[in-house]
């Protein structure tokens, strides 16, 4: 029990006590230990990434290994995997090598792609936003119309009213940014802020176990 | 108008792609799952690559192996990686704990003060506006100041949301969403544009429309 | 057989590949250039780079006998190491359709000369009925068409190309570009001897035409000209350099950049005086998708020499003949102050000749270590040295300079001429001191002195635009764009023909007139260290004080009645009190009648700081940097601590205009040691300890058993009913923890939802799919799941395959996922953690599916597309109050309400920090002031 449940307890205890103490430090000595934290928390991570490809490489096996439904596509993944490696392998990965080719014009240009989509959705989400029947939601609404006008030329030439020493609609969607978006900000900041707060000290006081996975 | 079309493989390769991506806006089809495909494994790939080239060897063994003397230590962090993997052994799981136990607690303790200096200091510092008796101090700091306080006053959690407290938490919720209405509406523009950059690579790019 | 047709295809055709590049050319005039005065431990190396060689870098290649360099390349080459690739920007093709850069229609021939160890001169000239005959017999070709961009590569490959020297310009008479009125900005000093009386200060706006010389020039039509042979005026306004000429059958590329590189002696590269050494540039292009070529220069050779020192080319002495002082200025100018880095200088003497002594005995520059010049050694310094003061120097005394570099050779200067001037009166920073500077890791040292100042300029200025547009022509006045511009008034003495070139008439004039209230912006600049505490800028003006405390340096005053105003600037310390001493307050007449501005009124001398170990002597103290006039402060960074260990003095010199000197007192000795405690954190450190306190008494104090009211959170209160309607449908559940880490305390919190969200699916026996994207979330996912299923008593619907690792890119994840939720038709989705952009594809690709969703995120980017896709949302915090009130810890719950109580003493905190800065009280709110983070 001490082995498995108490020690590693101890451990995140000391490390979060230490850790805490190295920032109000500036001594070279509390430095070392800083740099030291980054390079192995580093190395750690480096070797936790395995765990993830193996999960990865046994999913997709065992998908074609059952032939469940779309195993074709694991084909393709895997040997898109073992292609990079191989590009690796027998040209290197320099700047204009066929790994670093392969991954800007396939792999680059679908993330940059399905990034575009959220054009698409954006919209959709603003259709969605549209048919809210809440008054909060109807206030978000007026305040993102308000925003997105107040973002292109056109939101200033539409304010006729200006002449006439009404705000325009950049004036109001200046307003809106830096007052009450901000507020909402720095509200959620603060909250966050606390919650991050107790949620570090009950790491560090071994309450919060989740992470260790019981 | 004139068509240069380009004489890059990888290029059409490319646009093969962007067109199988937007497909998917149509409907689930073989195109897309071929796109997502290829992304993933190909992004897999280069990640396996790269880490093994410039995380294993260029953070790891490297230095572990030219400077030994003086970075004897990084042993100990890759045990304690190694134990991590012993999860792959379900006898051997909890040895795993010693390295999230590093982790999580060293990662804590760098964040409890900064935490507090970022997320509770600087925040009030900011806030902290005097209130001036001008329209201009009224449409800015007393609104931010009214804001942040009724916002807060919504996130209590022990107290019910009822009568004066209520009211006050209902004013912090209208704030929270205009807040994220002018965040949305920020959003927007930015977010089309992408879709500009796409079409604009395959008219460029692919096609040659050299004017654009 | 089939097969073995197919590789020989396979390989014809990368053979034809191969052998079809004549195009680019080799690196064209590699030159090498050993660093004069150095220690024999750099080269130079540069050669021609022409715009239309396409390349994607070059590598420098050096002699060595090792490692191959690469594997594409011959045996041959094998012994070549690359030192350094250098990427070079290749001009993009680009295809040209304008008419202008035909020249058919032109006579213009060429013709190259040929040059040594150059590349050809190409000649360019138009035909007459003079030159017709002799230019002909040349071989000289007629120009079709010139290229102001770089063509693309199908046309540069149809005829063959010369790489030439001639930077020619295309003269292009635009007409239209000759006749528009520029606008212009003009200095006010121009225009006080015409305009005395306008009601403005400050830079005048002109509209300008050209001059008939102009207009003549450009009735010439089109002309192919080398700079030297054109006003640089007309060159810049009408010339377009050209990087092609190109005739029927060649194309002349005369454009080119010299490529350069300075490789300085290293561990990897050692450069070792008088060792030879043999260089080679190479062209790495790319040409077709996956094919490289390479294309070597001719090599050249090199020996580094360990040169004797060089004496400075700014040598000056500057002599005061009252004081009887002398001022050596040690500086070097031109293309030795570019390279003075490199030298291996270690000291210079300077030495007064025996009297009777005229000229300097000629001597060969020796390397013997103990050559001692005849004369008296007056002074010793390091080769850091910028200048120094010699007392006591009689107006007829011999004064030379001796320099040594690292191996004891030694160079001699013959003997400076002096050069009368009278002392500048230069003061001495009053009050300096050297210290260990604290709050750090023990690598710093600080020097302070001086007091707070002050420095103000201000702008009276119109609140909107009212310009005003006055007709001159009728003066014939003449704007002359010369450095400090000026004006010709065409008159009897001064006729049309003598104005210059590039001079052009004036037609209107634009100035603004003021209204009746204008806007006063007031700029400063506070000069102070940090012993002085000093912190905002406090302005009084017009009844009016405003305090700057978002350190914007200005500030404006709006609406201003014409006038004459005082302005009292003054300096707010840290503890809220202002200043007391008499630099810290500025009072300035400010006359708001005309727009005008002013300038601040800077010291033009600096300080030079030099760091040594022994007092006595003064070639340990180093140049370490230098300082503005109107610094206050200089830390001495060491770099590493380890440096620091010591004692340490320091010097300051004041460095005048015109370069006279002054010098303090010795300075130190300083320590230098690390601190246990940063005290500029100590705000922090209370804060933490109070928070802490709070909370750790609050959390243990519910431990006891009290229980207390929790308000229900709609997300949390939802998660039975969508997990009830995904196990009446029979469809999967979805669980996305976000791309953040373990650390990440949205993911943490994600992670005990998590397991909630498990022992539910599993009481349902439902399935439940987890696709993740950090490696360690993953295995704390597994985990959490199959404890979740176990506890169930389910241990059997656990799936390890449904917790998996899914994708290693943001969006090849978001279409990953994307994909599954169409795919498997999961009847809930839950996003809780850290989420990025790729939270609006997940939320609306699942509500397309008709899915419920319930989301949870800290992040305020995020939060409103998950409010508009999803049923439920917990925002910011809510999402971590969700993870202590589905826990059954009463500890979890205890945080709770630690986290209330803290909020509430943010509140009172925020109330009182408002309180005190409408009131004017500083040091509250300065508390709460965020030190840097490192």
């Amino acid at each position: 029990m001490f082995w498995k449940k108490q020690l590693p307890l101890i451990i995140v205890f000391m490390m979060g006590l230490i850790m805490t103490v190295q920032y109000f430090i500036p001594h070279h000595v509390s430095k070392w230990v800083y740099v030291n934290y980054v390079d192995w928390a580093i190395v750690i991570a480096i070797f936790g990434a395995f765990l993830g490809y193996f999960s990865f490489l046994r999913v997709h096996i065992t998908r074609i290994r059952k032939k469940t439904s779309n195993w074709v596509f694991s084909v393709i993944t895997l040997a898109s995997v073992l292609i990079m490696i191989v590009f690796a392998l027998i040209d290197g990965k320099g700047s204009d090598s066929l790994f670093q080719n392969m991954f800007l014009y396939t792999s680059a240009a679908i993330n940059a792609t399905v990034f575009s989509l959220l054009a698409f959705y954006i919209s959709s989400a603003s259709y969605r936003a549209f048919r809210a029947h809440s008054a909060q939601a109807v206030a978000l609404l007026l305040a993102a119309v308000i925003m997105m006008l107040g973002r292109v030329p056109i939101g200033d030439k539409i304010s006729f009213w200006s002449a006439w020493g009404i705000p325009s609609i950049n004036t109001v969607s200046q307003w809106i940014l830096n007052s009450p978006n901000m507020a909402a900000k720095r509200a959620i900041a603060l909250g966050v802020g606390l919650g991050s707060l107790l949620m570090t000290l009950k790491i560090i006081l071994g309450i919060e176990r989740t992470y260790l996975g019981n | 108008m004139t068509f240069n079309l380009s004489s890059n493989i990888w290029v059409w390769i490319a646009v093969f792609f962007t067109l199988s991506v937007y497909s998917f806006l149509w409907k689930d089809n073989p195109l897309f799952k071929f796109a997502e495909s290829v992304t993933v494994g190909v992004g897999m790939g280069y990640a396996m690559v790269q880490w093994f080239t410039l995380s294993l060897v260029g953070r790891f063994w490297t230095p572990l192996t030219t400077d030994f003397s003086s970075r004897f230590h990084l042993i100990i962090p890759a045990i304690m990686g190694l134990m991590l993997i012993t999860r792959i052994i379900p006898r051997f799981t909890w040895l795993s704990r010693y390295a999230l136990a590093f982790t999580m607690g060293a990662g804590s303790g760098f964040a409890l003060p900064r935490v507090i200096q970022a997320g509770v200091l600087q925040q009030l510092y900011a806030t902290m506006l005097p209130i001036e008796f001008s329209l201009h101090g009224f449409l800015y700091n007393l609104i931010i100041i009214v804001g942040v306080l009724s916002g807060l006053i919504y996130f209590f959690f022990s107290k019910e949301h009822k009568g004066w407290f209520g009211s006050i938490a209902n004013v912090g919720i209208w704030f929270l969403m205009v807040g994220f209405g002018a965040t949305f509406g920020y959003t927007v523009m930015a977010r089309l544009s992408l879709f500009i950059g796409r079409v604009l690579f395959v008219l460029r790019d692919a096609l040659g429309f050299l004017k654009i | 057989m089939r097969r073995l047709w197919l590789v020989f295809v396979v390989l014809l055709i990368l053979s034809l590949l191969q052998a079809e590049d004549t195009f680019p050319p080799k690196p064209l005039t590699p030159n090498l250039i050993d660093i004069p005065g150095d220690g024999g431990n750099n080269v130079y190396i540069s050669w021609k780079h022409f715009a239309t060689v396409p390349g994607i870098r070059y590598d420098i290649l050096r002699y060595t006998t090792g490692k191959d360099y690469d594997k594409h390349r011959s045996t041959d080459d094998a012994k070549f190491e690359v030192i350094t690739p250098l990427q070079v920007k290749t001009q993009l093709p680009v295809l040209e359709d304008e008419l202008y850069n035909d020249l058919s229609p032109y006579d213009f021939y060429i013709y190259t000369q040929p040059q040594e160890n150059d590349v050809p001169k190409v000649i360019a000239v138009k035909l007459t009925d003079e030159n017709r005959d002799s230019i002909l017999a040349l071989g000289a070709q007629k120009i079709v068409r010139v290229e102001l961009e770089v063509p693309p590569r199908e046309i540069l490959d149809k005829i063959p190309n010369i790489f030439g020297e001639g930077a020619y310009y295309l003269i292009l008479p635009d007409t239209l570009i000759a006749n528009v009125y520029r606008p212009k900005s003009v200095p006010e000093n121009v225009w006080e001897f015409y305009w005395s009386d306008l009601p403005y200060e400050g830079d005048l706006s002109l509209e300008l035409k050209p001059s008939q010389k102009e207009l003549d020039f450009v009735d010439k039509g089109v002309q192919l000209l080398l700079p030297g042979e054109i006003e640089q005026y007309y060159l810049f306004k009408y010339g377009k350099r050209i990087i092609s000429l190109v005739t029927d059958s060649v194309r002349y590329t005369v454009k080119y950049d010299n490529i350069s590189f300075l490789q300085r002696s290293s561990e990897e590269n050692p450069i070792y005086p008088d060792s030879h050494y043999v260089y080679k540039v190479c062209l790495v292009q790319t040409w077709k998708p996956i094919k490289k070529v390479f294309m070597d220069s001719d090599t050249v050779g090199i020996t580094p020499k360990n040169e004797p020192p060089i004496i400075p080319n700014a040598l000056t002495a500057l002599y005061d003949s009252t004081n009887s002082e002398l001022v050596l200025r040690l500086s070097y100018s031109g293309f030795l102050n570019n390279i003075k880095t490199l030298f291996d200088n270690v000291s210079y003497s300077i030495y007064k000749a025996p009297e009777g002594m005229e000229t300097m005995p000629v001597e060969e520059d020796s390397i013997e270590e103990e050559s001692t010049p005849i004369g008296e050694l007056l002074f010793k310094v390091s080769s850091t040295w910028k200048a120094v003061k010699l007392n006591d120097i009689k107006p007829n005394d011999n004064i030379f300079l001796v320099m040594t570099d690292t191996i004891g050779q030694t160079t001699k200067s013959d003997f400076i001429p002096f050069n009368p001037v009278t002392a500048e009166s230069l003061v001495l920073p009053p009050n300096i001191i050297a210290r260990d500077k604290g709050n750090d890791e023990g690598d710093q040292a600080i020097l302070v002195w001086d007091y707070p100042e002050l420095a103000i300029k201000y702008s009276v200025e119109n609140p909107t635009p009212n310009l005003r547009t006055e007709n001159v022509q009728e003066r014939k006045l003449y704007w002359i764009p010369a450095q400090d511009g000026s004006l010709i008034e065409i008159s009897d003495t001064i006729g049309l023909e003598e104005i210059p070139y590039e001079a052009q008439e004036v037609v209107n004039i634009i100035y603004p007139i003021p209204l009746d209230k204008l806007n006063v912006r007031v700029v400063y600049e506070m000069w102070s260290n940090e012993d002085d505490k000093a912190l905002y800028g406090e302005f009084r003006f017009n009844d009016k004080r405003k305090v700057d405390k978002e350190y914007t340096g200005e500030m404006e005053f709006e609406n201003v009645k014409p006038g004459t105003y005082t302005l009292i600037g003054r300096v707010v310390k840290k503890s809220g009190g202002l200043l007391k001493n008499p630099e810290s307050k500025v009072e300035i007449e400010i006359s708001v009648n005309k727009i005008s501005t002013t300038k601040f009124d800077k010291p033009d001398y600096y300080y030079a700081i030099y760091r040594g170990t022994d007092p006595e002597d003064l070639t340990t103290f180093k140049y370490v940097g230098k300082a503005d006039g109107t610094d206050r402060e200089f830390t001495d960074d060491f770099g590493d601590w380890k440096d620091a260990k010591g004692e340490f003095y320091y010097i300051v010199q004041v460095i005048g205009p015109s370069y006279w000197v002054a010098r303090t007192v010795l300075l130190g000795p300083v320590h230098i040691k690390g601190n246990w405690f940063n005290f500029s954190k100590l705000p922090i450190f209370f804060a933490v300890f109070i928070f802490v306190a709070v909370a750790l008494f609050f959390v243990y104090h519910i431990k006891k058993g009290r229980e207390f009211y929790v308000r229900p959170i709609a997300g949390i209160v939802h998660i039975d009913e969508a997990l009830g309607r995904a196990t009446e449908m029979g469809r999967p559940i979805m669980y996305v923890a976000g791309l953040g880490w373990i650390g990440d305390i949205a993911t943490i919190c994600s992670m005990t939802i998590l397991g909630k969200v498990a022992s539910k699916a599993a009481e349902y026996q439902n399935r439940l799919i987890v696709p993740c994207y950090d490696p360690i979330v993953m295995i704390v996912a597994q985990e959490t799941v199959k404890n979740a299923f176990m506890d169930a008593g389910r241990p059997d619907l656990y799936s390890e395959e449904d917790i998996y690792y899914i994708a290693a890119a943001q969006f090849a994840y978001a279409a990953a996922v994307s994909g599954l939720m169409i795919r498997e038709q999961t009847a809930a989705n839950f996003f809780m953690g850290r989420f990025y952009a790729e939270s609006l594809i997940l939320a609306e690709t699942g509500a397309s599916t008709g899915a419920i969703q319930v989301a949870g995120t800290d992040d305020m980017t995020q939060l409103p597309f998950f409010l508009t896709s999803c049923d439920y949302t917990l925002i910011g915090e809510e999402l971590y109050a969700a993870s202590a009130y589905l826990s059954k810890d009463p500890m979890q719950k205890g945080s709770l309400k630690a986290q209330d109580y803290l909020k509430a003493l943010e509140m009172l905190l925020l109330i009182i920090g408002v309180a005190a800065a409408t009131s004017g009280i500083y040091w509250f709110t300065n508390i709460f002031k965020a030190v840097g983070t490192e």
